[in-house]
């Protein structure tokens, strides 16, 4: 009697202590907090796999499989923010794998931080700032003034089609979006961007070597804006209130079914420009500006 | 000035455009003028990044520390990422040189500030590649390395034709590309504690 | 004829979070307005280069005076009005002489319009011309459309100067179009 009410004494203080993180790493997990219905989840995981999924539910559950050299998941709920996070043992920054998904209300936004775990998300209409720096993002992104950033990781972020802020950027990775609408601004260095959008109002693009490809309706006062320095340029712009363009490079070609118009920009010197103005008052407007890579543009 | 305008005809004075946007991006030298201007109302204490609300606050320049001592270790990056030399030239790069082209210092690469911060983003990044697996070290100091061989090339060029306005914003814009670039790998390590 | 923007929320949401120090904020309320800013700044230099600067020093100003802005007028008006006094600023030599004026009400005038259309860069470069007062209120008023009392304000000038003004330069536009002087 005396050691099984130890038991439940030990087992009491040990709740109490850590009244909801999970027991020490090494098995499977399945945890559930009550959550805000439009809170912020924060999620943080060094290595293995983040599945986001947007839920009806008010609450925020954990599940999956924690590695052996992970130390613990911390799971904790306050006012109207949920923090989701793998903790490796000290010095250990490594290895340690955790494969989790977290379930969270759909209207929640969403902040995940990965070193090599890929990261996914879908069903989530908040905003979401994804990061991860080797690791893959894949995600459906609804919510406004959302970010996905990774350093080498690839992205490929697919919109709702409604018009809203976006923001990606990579250093090596690649970055692809289909079915965007709104703003967007997206930087690479050295990876490709492949850029498919609805009605875009405002696009700003900055490559150095990647290549980058856009094909967009632009809204009637639509403004896009790309820089590169080696980088090819592909554009593919309907704008049905006409299109202005101001696009110049310095030793690369400007080519596409707007070709007609390309200027020498000095008789003697290098350069390149395009300067076209629509028929009608006003209409949407490319700047794209690049060393020596080639612009291939059409406005069809 | 009028270069600006393609031939509109109008009836009316406020048919004219109100918005004119400039031929080239500001806002670098505008983000650089804050941090200044946060510098030298706040001295060495900042606010710092990623709250967990994720915003990005200026971040003043950093002190640098040990910067020649573990630059002299090894170049992740290239021989081509080195330090200002003593004359406040950003060094060039190979391409650069060989093209016997001589180097435009712009005003502010000569600015103590922009290079104090290079130097320290440098010395942090170094840290930061070593401590990543080899593959994703391999992929993203090579990219680091072609974001400074394009630099070395819009300086070469300009230096063959030093009052081209497109050069000169492509320079502008890749070396703040280059500190942007920096700055994720720098603050990807700091994702690990 | 006052156009007077509404603060719209959007706004007032990207200043709040600006004057808490978000770059990001501040950097979107930047790309939304600097197209008229520069407008303006590039009618009042003449000059490219200049107006770039005083581009960047607006903004920079702004910034600084962002926790006292209190949207008794549209964030638009407020980056105009920091944006006329950085130009006035970077001018060199002496201010305007303020013209003798007797009867301001002569000056109440309708928006400058043309009979037949004109060609926006002969326009522009007509205004350009004009000399540095005259073009300071066809610029404000004529095509940023501001109330005589806003732009005068700005210009730190009597109301009934910049009237004047305003009517000396319709005068001297019209003459110029009319003899194709650029």
């Amino acid at each position: 009697m005396r050691v099984f009410k130890n038991h439940r004494h030990a087992i009491s203080l040990l709740a109490c202590a850590v009244p909801i993180a999970a027991l020490a790493g090494g098995g499977s997990i399945d945890r559930t907090v009550v959550a805000a219905a439009n809170g912020e989840v924060v999620i943080s995981n060094v290595s293995g796999t983040i599945d986001v999924r947007g839920w009806d539910r008010n609450e925020v559950q954990v599940i999956g499989h924690l590695g052996d050299d992970v130390e613990r998941l911390d799971v904790e709920s306050g006012g109207s923010r949920t923090f989701v996070k793998v903790v490796l043992p000290r010095g250990n920054s490594h290895d340690g794998e955790a494969v989790i998904e977290v379930r969270v209300p759909k209207a929640s936004s969403v902040e995940v931080s990965a070193v090599s775990a890929d990261v996914s998300s879908h069903g989530v209409l908040g905003t979401q700032r994804l990061k991860s720096v080797s690791g893959e993002i894949t995600a459906d992104i609804a919510g406004d003034e959302s970010e996905v950033k990774s350093v080498s990781g690839d992205v490929t972020v697919r919109g709702s089609g409604k018009p809203l802020s976006l923001r990606m950027s990579s250093v090596s990775g690649n970055l692809d979006l289909l079915n965007a609408a709104g703003k967007l601004d997206v930087v690479t260095v050295s990876g490709d961007a492949r850029v498919t959008m609805g009605e875009a109002s405002e696009v700003r693009g900055r490559t150095t070597s990647g290549e980058f490809e856009l094909r967009a309706k632009l809204t009637p006062d639509g403004r896009v804006d790309l820089e590169g320095v080696s980088g090819d340029m592909t554009l593919r712009l309907s704008a049905p209130g006409g299109l202005s363009t101001e696009i110049e490079s310095f030793s690369g070609d400007i080519e596409g079914c707007l070709a007609d118009n390309v200027e020498r920009v000095s008789k003697y010197g290098p350069g390149v420009r395009l300067n076209v103005r629509a028929a009608e008052t006003g209409g949407a407007r490319v700047r794209a500006k690049t060393l020596s890579g080639s612009i291939d543009i059409c406005d069809r | 000035m009028t270069g600006q305008f393609f031939g509109r005809r109008v009836k009316r004075i406020d048919e004219l455009a109100q918005d004119l946007p400039p031929g080239r991006d500001l806002w670098p030298a505008i983000s650089a003028g804050i941090a200044q201007a946060i510098e030298a109302e706040k001295g060495a204490s900042a606010p710092t990044v990623a709250s967990s609300a994720g915003r990005y606050y200026w971040r003043p320049a950093s002190a640098l520390a040990a910067a020649v001592a573990l630059v002299a270790v090894g170049m992740w990056i290239g021989r081509a990422m080195t330090l200002p030399s003593g004359d406040g030239m950003v060094a060039s790069t190979p391409g650069a040189a060989e093209n016997g082209a001589a180097l435009i210092p712009t005003a502010w690469q000569r600015d103590e500030k922009y290079r104090e911060q290079r130097n320290a983003l440098l010395v942090e990044v170094q840290v930061r590649l070593q401590a990543m697996p080899a593959a994703e070290r391999d992929k993203v100091g090579a990219s680091l390395a072609t974001l400074r061989r394009s630099i070395g090339e819009i300086e070469a060029a300009l230096g063959r034709d030093p009052a081209n306005a497109l050069l000169q914003e492509l320079l502008v814009n890749s070396c703040q590309e280059e500190m942007r670039a920096l700055t994720a790998v720098r603050d990807a390590g700091s994702q690990e504690s | 004829m006052t156009k007077t923007d509404t603060v719209v929320g959007f706004d007032l949401a990207l200043i709040e979070r600006a004057r808490k120090g978000d770059s990001r904020a501040f950097e979107r309320l930047y790309r939304d307005h600097v197209g008229r800013v520069h407008g303006l700044c590039l009618r009042m230099t003449r000059n490219p280069d200049l107006a770039a600067d005083c581009v960047q020093d607006t903004f920079i100003k702004a910034w600084k005076a962002l926790p006292r802005f209190e949207a008794r007028s549209s964030f638009s008006t407020w980056l105009h009005r920091i944006a006329v006094n950085t130009v006035l600023e970077k001018r060199r030599g002496p201010a305007n002489a303020e013209l003798v004026v007797e009867d301001p009400t002569e000056y109440e005038e309708p928006v400058l319009s043309f009979d037949t259309p004109v060609e926006e860069s002969e326009l522009e470069a007509a205004i350009q011309s004009l000399p540095r007062g005259a073009q300071d209120a066809l610029v404000l008023c004529g095509v940023y459309g501001y109330e005589h009392s806003e732009a005068a304000s700005m210009l730190g000038i009597a109301v009934g100067t910049c009237k004047a003004q305003l009517h000396r330069a319709r005068g001297l536009l019209r003459d110029r179009l009319e003899r194709g002087v650029r």
